[in-house]
């Protein structure tokens, strides 16, 4: 079956997770990705764990293998001369160059996106970057605790916490992963318009603005309400917490009239809920204190399941706090065919996390796992550039590959 | 009609969108904000919830005055359609049949009910794209569960290791779900979109919101897939950096974010904490003795911090090859001198609330920039438009 992106060939030269999550988005649909590492160490993922059974080393990180599949890897040194030649050759044939260096870097190595442009109009470039290209934080350094908590999603993280004794927190890489996802949507935007104008273009993505475009409503208050939101604040309206029961903990959001009257019949319409002060969805936030253990004490006599089962018979909203121990084995999961696996030559067989989407005509497919570091040198730079294995030696001598 | 000089990357798509709050707003928003023409469809007797929350315009509460609304729908046409009344429905087929993309988030089956689920559409406009946005995805024995943001995140794991050390179990401050798989709707629509243009052929794309963080969390997933053991909760703590957390500064609720990833950055902390003894302290001396004895560095650097201005430490501590950053409430976002230098807010301008301004265009195409063009909807404002269209 043909991908949807089959057409299109992309070359990556970027590290740890927005850039390579990019790249891996448009390889998953199909897009042809050359991922450049630098020789010898590689992207820094590798270095990063969880490591297959506690042993380390480049090939056994399991964020690095998940995030670059589906990709073939080359090393260049792309400071020298004749890195710089084999890369522009390498995006001679490209559609897209998907980048994560410090601003300004390319230019000064004159493989900035004027540069490119000269030399192949066709070409998106695509730069993603803490700040951006240009402004006063442009060098500025990054990090997904940086754009999480800068961004305004660490303000108000967790939510409804009531006291500011505690810190912001972020939730694990999500800034990191949203950059990527808005990247690619940068991507395939540039890519329809190139459709239509045949022009390539710069594509400029900074990871905080992505993060303050995607996670919005917070950053409402201020031009409606002139005031900031904020985690240190009490719920108006309840419940929308977390509830200990048997084996572990629930989640409801039964603020909706509806769901609750629903609820409270189906726990069977117990004396408490008829004494007038759960009435309505600001009642129950101001008498919570009141509400939670009562909540408990129904929540503490089932479990997880009997709970999800009867939020699922009476349609209202109630779930199940899951470990990973319980997501990789949930049936919703296997039955939709969501984890897959893949033969690596270090590693083995592996599961991983599949991709959110199902196609009906071209669906995704797990095609290649993670590379090597410069597992496919002679692939690309012999059989489709054209370098003899002797140049390569010599490459590979000088460090440039 | 606003018209700019250079091309809009999504100019002539038309995208559909009959969904609710918050993933398929977002994901059209994302669109609109491209040059793609968006027709949102409300039920006049049930419109988007969003329309009910705050922050209202001045804390007046109304159905077209509320920024939670106006932050994800601005950009786009808003038609009043009851999609349970025939000529309603029949408006909308008509509509299906001029359009490119439809973006919808009803539950499972909604759709299909209504008699516009993707088996329908595809008889009127062969080549649409349909994207199905729902909790679970499509198929499966909980995709018929009610799938709020909230149930979300614990149901796909990511409140098993999100959290304080040792605490209870707490959600994120925002529906992170909703905002993660709205923009990998728009991503799936726009791949839809490049292939059509290539094959004239469309797509229905079925996508869950569970799986959609999944996919962002490998972190945690793989720990278990590879070694069986559960991520512990995080906190603001990595994997090696240390410090790497926020500590709190003067002021009220105020605080920095730091992250040092090198010995070069530990030295120029200590001089900016002007500690030069602990520049040659033994117990943090290199990465691996930083992160071992992270518990007394904490205690160290937030002593410090407490008496520092977190938004002067910014620019002191990056020209030193510091990773920092001040922790921003809304506010402070909006007074960012970067994000002001690259003019990245957009102000609109809507028939009630009048001027406000709002955050820009999630990345910049140099060619074909996209554009915030006008304000949010109101409440079946588009309606006469839409009819005028139809009857062309």
């Amino acid at each position: 079956m043909k991908a949807v992106l089959d057409d299109v060939r992309i070359v990556e030269y970027g590290e740890s997770i927005s850039a390579p999550y990019c790249s891996k988005l448009l390889a998953d649909l199909g897009a042809e990705v050359i991922k450049i590492e630098r020789p010898v160490s590689g992207d820094v993922m590798r270095r990063r764990g969880p490591f297959l059974d506690d042993i380390q080393g480049p090939d056994r990180s399991g964020v690095f293998l998940y995030l670059n599949s589906n990709k073939y890897g080359v090393t260049l040194d792309i400071e020298k001369p004749t890195g710089r030649d084999i890369l522009r050759k390498l995006l001679k044939d490209a559609d897209v160059f998907i980048e994560d260096t410090r601003p300004g870097t390319l230019d000064t190595l004159g493989i900035g996106a004027k540069d490119l442009k000269a030399l192949h109009p066709a070409l998106i470039v695509t730069s993603v970057s803490p700040f951006g290209q240009n402004g006063p934080y442009k060098k500025y350094r990054g990090a997904d605790l940086i754009s999480w908590h800068m961004g305004g999603p660490g303000y108000v993280t967790p939510h409804w916490i009531g006291t500011a004794k505690q810190e912001p927190l972020k939730a694990m890489q999500t800034a990191s992963f949203v950059a990527g996802i808005s990247a690619a949507i940068a991507v395939m935007t540039a890519l329809n318009a190139r459709d239509k104008t045949h022009r390539g273009q710069q594509v400029d993505v900074s990871q905080l603005e992505s993060t303050i475009t995607m996670f919005g409503y917070c950053l409402a208050y201020w031009p409606y309400e002139h005031r900031s939101d904020t985690r240190v604040s009490k719920p108006a309206i309840a419940p929308e917490n977390f509830i200990q029961c048997k084996d572990g903990w629930v989640c409801m959001r039964v603020v909706e009239e509806h769901h609750w009257k629903t609820f409270v019949e189906a726990i069977g319409n117990p004396d408490w809920a008829s004494h007038g002060l759960f009435d309505n969805m600001y009642q129950r936030a101001e008498h919570w204190e009141s509400l939670q253990p009562l909540l408990t004490s129904w929540a503490m006599e089932h479990t997880k399941k009997e709970i999800f089962d009867l939020a699922k018979r009476v349609s209202i909203p109630i779930g199940p706090l899951y470990s990973m121990e319980e997501v990789v084995s949930n049936p919703q999961l296997t039955e939709r065919d969501y984890f897959v696996e893949i033969m690596h030559p270090e590693v083995g067989k592996l599961t991983y996390p599949g991709a959110p989407y199902k196609l009906n005509n071209n669906p995704w497919q797990m095609r290649l796992p993670a590379p090597k570091l410069g597992q496919h040198n002679v692939d690309i730079y012999g059989g489709r550039l054209g370098y003899t294995k002797e140049e390569l030696v010599k490459l590979y001598e000088c460090g440039i590959i | 009609m606003k018209k700019t000089a250079k091309m809009l990357p999504l100019e002539g798509i038309r995208v559909i969108e009959v969904s609710n709050a918050w993933a398929g707003p977002v994901a059209t928003r994302v669109m609109a904000d491209m040059g793609a023409e968006v027709v949102k469809c409300e039920n006049p007797q049930r419109p988007d919830f969003s329309r009910g929350w705050p922050p209202f315009a001045e804390g007046q509460r109304g159905v077209n005055q509320s920024g939670y609304f106006a932050i994800y729908n601005r950009g786009k046409k808003g038609v009043a359609l009851n999609l349970k009344n025939p000529d309603d429905l029949a408006t909308l087929k008509r509509l299906v049949k001029i359009s490119d993309i439809l973006i919808e988030n009803n539950a499972p089956g909604v759709m299909d009910k209504l008699g516009v689920g993707y088996a329908e559409l595809v008889k009127i406009k062969p080549d649409i794209i349909m994207i199905s946005l729902s909790g679970f995805g499509a198929t499966g024995p909980d995709s018929i569960a009610l799938a709020f943001g909230p149930i979300l995140e614990p149901y796909a794991g990511l409140s098993s290791f999100f959290g304080y050390p040792g605490d209870t179990p707490f959600l994120c401050g925002m529906a992170v779900s909703d905002h993660v798989a709205a923009t990998m709707a728009a991503f799936a629509a726009l791949a839809a979109l490049h292939n059509r243009n290539k094959t004239g052929k469309g797509q229905f794309v079925d996508l869950s919101e569970v799986e959609t963080m999944l996919a962002c969390m490998p972190e945690a997933i793989m720990e278990f897939t590879m070694n069986r053991r559960q991520l512990p909760p995080q906190g603001n703590h990595d994997e090696i950096m240390a410090p790497h957390r926020v500590y709190r500064c003067q002021g009220e609720d105020k605080w920095v974010a730091i992250a040092i990833d090198s010995d070069a950055a530990w030295q120029s902390l200590c001089k900016i904490m002007k500690q030069s003894e602990l520049a040659c302290d033994e117990r943090f001396a290199d990465g691996y003795l930083r992160w071992k004895n992270q518990d007394a560095l904490d205690k160290i650097v937030s002593q410090w911090a407490a008496a520092q201005n977190h938004l002067e430490l910014m620019p002191i501590m990056q020209k030193a090859g510091i990773i920092a950053s001040p922790v921003y409430c809304g506010e402070e976002i909006y007074r960012d001198p970067q994000l002001r230098k690259r003019g990245f807010f957009a102000e609109i301008n809507h028939p009630v609330t009048g001027k406000r301004e709002l955050p820009g265009v999630l990345a910049r195409l140099s060619d074909t920039p996209g554009v915030v063009s006008h304000a949010d909807p109101l409440l079946g404002e588009h309606n006469d438009w839409l009819k005028a269209l139809l009857d062309k």
